[in-house]
């Protein structure tokens, strides 16, 4: 069922079993699984079925600390969310991604990869991705072309990806949501406030407004925050009439510990022929799953790193390519202007390769460090709603730039030990007592951990079943509630993750 | 059968063996290319060679000089070689690729190269001048 919120009149009272607040790859998902059960679900959308700029302008907000892509068009303001123009990359996490390591700050998940693992194969069917294999030995088994390089495992493995058409949530599941008989899809209901009851232990409501002036109360026995790290961050520090630091607030977590991928050129990868290099090699829109080169935990563990993969484009077309950072632009069709001019703007140009040798520019995408001075904080200025804007303090520390120089050296070593070619970083990681970034570092666009997950009330702001400590009805899903980023993209896991907490709502609801 | 006298030589004998011979004062293409290191010659050209054996002896001044080279590269041990230079190289060619394995690699403008490859490019520079 749909209900358009500004058709509503003025100060509805909306009540249900349980509310999802966003209707983004989480949000979706999370409403998909309670398709046909007894419950009435209320989902709740700030924006429409299509691109609206006032409503996508309630995202805008300001920038410090590293260069940044801005906060208005870097998330999509309408049903589907981002999904609106996601690239499709999926991947799974490694275990080393949840362990505690002690040369990362922070790091440590209340949960392990085994947590996750079983609800992989439920999110790959909501974004479209066939295999539930992701070794570049069952890729081998369907095409014995798609051969992995021959290092050594405990060294640099072949991680492999694989590919959504992209799904679009909003265009493929708008019917079935709209259709589902439980499921009371709300758009243009932005949610403004949280009101808890005077302990502020439990939620009672919260507040819904959008730009036709209209404001609606929303009830239910569970609430779920679905919209994004920054919008999480942003509505649980805004809802500070009962609690002056805003809801779940109490230890000062909320909004640290922002994260993106770092995802930059790193370096090139010069290979002697012959060189097989089908299985790392991407036509988008064609291939079906690729490798990246990672390393391993054994080596992110001996030289004390990040997680990351390198990725292969072949240098002739690569070299001149600019990156997303230095292109982008606001507005509609953000992504698909940028690329544009990506494609627009690159040349290939000549390298002279000698012969017998092809190359590739190494592209990396690697994790950050947790980082607590990395956050999202409220603005003075509020947007047409009359909410406080976020304010992203992006920050990179030297563990960044060391791991970047260090992952694409093992790489470099290992090729090397294999005969294969050699490998040359490029000159912003020549330096080891360098720590400034060029003006090409940029990120992925994935956003995470601003409502950061731990099992201590005092380190973190949601539980191991992503509830926010010391509220017994709020809960939120997606990659706010990330410890650490992994290496991969996150949309894959952030599903996973919702889908885990949906199997325990439905518990609770028993 | 072919008659194989393998003869054992110092440190120094086997690099100078590869060396001397091969950068003697007119050494043809095909010998200089036998000198150098394997792997890189086909990526570099001479002058990057040069260029590397230089940056790599600016990074490390105490190894500036030929015969300290020469002993580094054959590691102080003596080994079997055969009657020409491909024993030479095939050692040398092994030690790289333990370089690589141990994580004895340097970075020279960018490159990640293994000692040996980096102190056999030194030498190179040091010879050639």
């Amino acid at each position: 069922m749909h209900i358009d919120a500004r058709e509503l009149e003025n100060n509805s009272i909306i009540e249900g079993d349980i509310c999802i607040i966003g209707a983004g790859a989480a949000g979706i998902s999370m409403a998909l699984e309670w398709i046909n059960t007894p419950y009435k679900v209320i989902l709740l959308e700030g924006g429409g079925f299509e691109y609206d700029e006032q409503v996508q302008e309630l995202y805008a907000g300001k920038e410090t600390g590293q260069h940044y892509f801005p906060l208005k068009s870097i998330r999509l303001h309408y049903f589907g969310g981002t999904t609106g123009h996601w690239a499709g990359w999926c991947a799974e996490f490694d275990e080393i991604d949840f362990k505690k390591r002690d040369w990362i700050a922070h790091s440590g998940w209340p949960i392990t990869l085994d947590d996750i693992k079983p609800f992989y194969p439920r999110a790959q069917k909501y974004v479209e991705v066939d295999g539930n294999d992701f070794t570049a030995a069952h890729w081998q088994q369907k095409d014995p072309t798609l051969k992995p390089f021959p290092l050594n495992e405990n060294k640099v493995w072949s991680k492999m990806w694989q590919f959504s058409p992209p799904t679009r949530f909003g265009t493929k599941y708008r019917d079935t949501i709209v259709n589902a008989r439980n499921i009371h899809l709300y758009t243009y209901a932005n949610v403004v406030d949280i009101t808890a009851d005077e302990n502020v232990s439990h939620i009672k409501e919260v507040t819904a407004k959008n730009y036709a002036g209209k404001q609606h109360t929303v009830r239910a026995k569970y609430f779920i925050l679905a919209c994004c790290s920054v919008q999480n961050a942003r509505i649980l520090l805004s809802a500070n009439k009962q609690a002056p630091k805003g809801v779940g607030n109490d230890y000062d977590y909320v909004g640290r510990y922002f994260m993106e991928h770092l995802e930059i050129k790193t370096g090139s990868l010069w290979l002697a022929d012959p060189a097989d290099v089908k299985l790392y090699m991407m036509d988008f829109g064609v291939t079906k799953a690729r490798a990246e080169l990672a390393i391993s935990e054994q080596m992110q563990t001996q030289y004390r790193t990040l997680n990351g993969t390198s990725s292969l484009s072949p240098l002739e077309i690569a070299e001149n390519q600019r990156a997303f950072i230095e292109v982008w632009t606001d507005g509609e069709d953000a992504m698909d202007n940028s690329v544009k001019k990506l494609n627009t703007d690159a040349k290939p140009v000549h390298i002279n390769i000698p012969k017998g040798f092809k190359a590739y520019q190494l592209f990396t995408r690697m994790e950050q460090a947790p980082n607590p001075d990395s956050r999202i904080t409220l603005d003075t200025e509020t947007d047409s709603l009359g909410m406080p804007r976020a304010k992203l303090n992006w920050v990179l520390t030297p563990l960044e730039k060391y791991s970047l120089r260090r992952i694409n050296t093992v790489i470099g070593q290992e090729v090397g030990r294999a005969s294969m070619g050699r490998v040359k970083l490029f000159d912003y990681l020549q330096n080891e007592d360098d720590e400034s970034w060029p003006s090409f570092t940029g990120g992925g666009w994935h956003h995470m951990g601003t409502t950061r997950m731990s099992n201590d009330p005092k380190q973190g702001v949601v539980d191991a079943d992503c509830k926010i400590h010391n509220i017994s009805n709020l809960y939120v899903a997606g990659a706010s509630c990330y410890v650490t980023a992994g290496a991969v993209n996150p949309t894959l896991t952030l599903i996973s993750l919702t889908i885990r907490l949906s199997d325990h709502l439905k518990q609770k609801m028993k | 059968m072919k008659r194989r006298n393998f003869i054992q030589l110092s440190t120094f004998a086997t690099a100078a063996l590869s060396f001397s011979l091969l950068y003697s004062c007119n050494p043809s293409s095909a010998e200089k290319a036998e000198a150098l290191p394997i792997f890189l010659s086909r990526l570099f050209d001479e002058n990057t060679i040069k260029d590397t054996g230089q940056a790599y002896l600016k990074k490390t001044p105490a190894e500036n000089n030929e015969n300290r080279l020469m002993q580094l590269l054959a590691d102080n041990k003596k080994i079997a070689i055969g009657e020409d230079e491909k024993a030479i190289h095939e050692y040398l060619n092994k030690k790289i690729k333990t370089d690589f394995e141990t994580g004895s690699t340097v970075m020279i403008k960018g490159w990640v190269l293994a000692v040996t490859e980096a102190r056999q490019c030194a030498l190179f520079s040091l010879i050639k001048g």
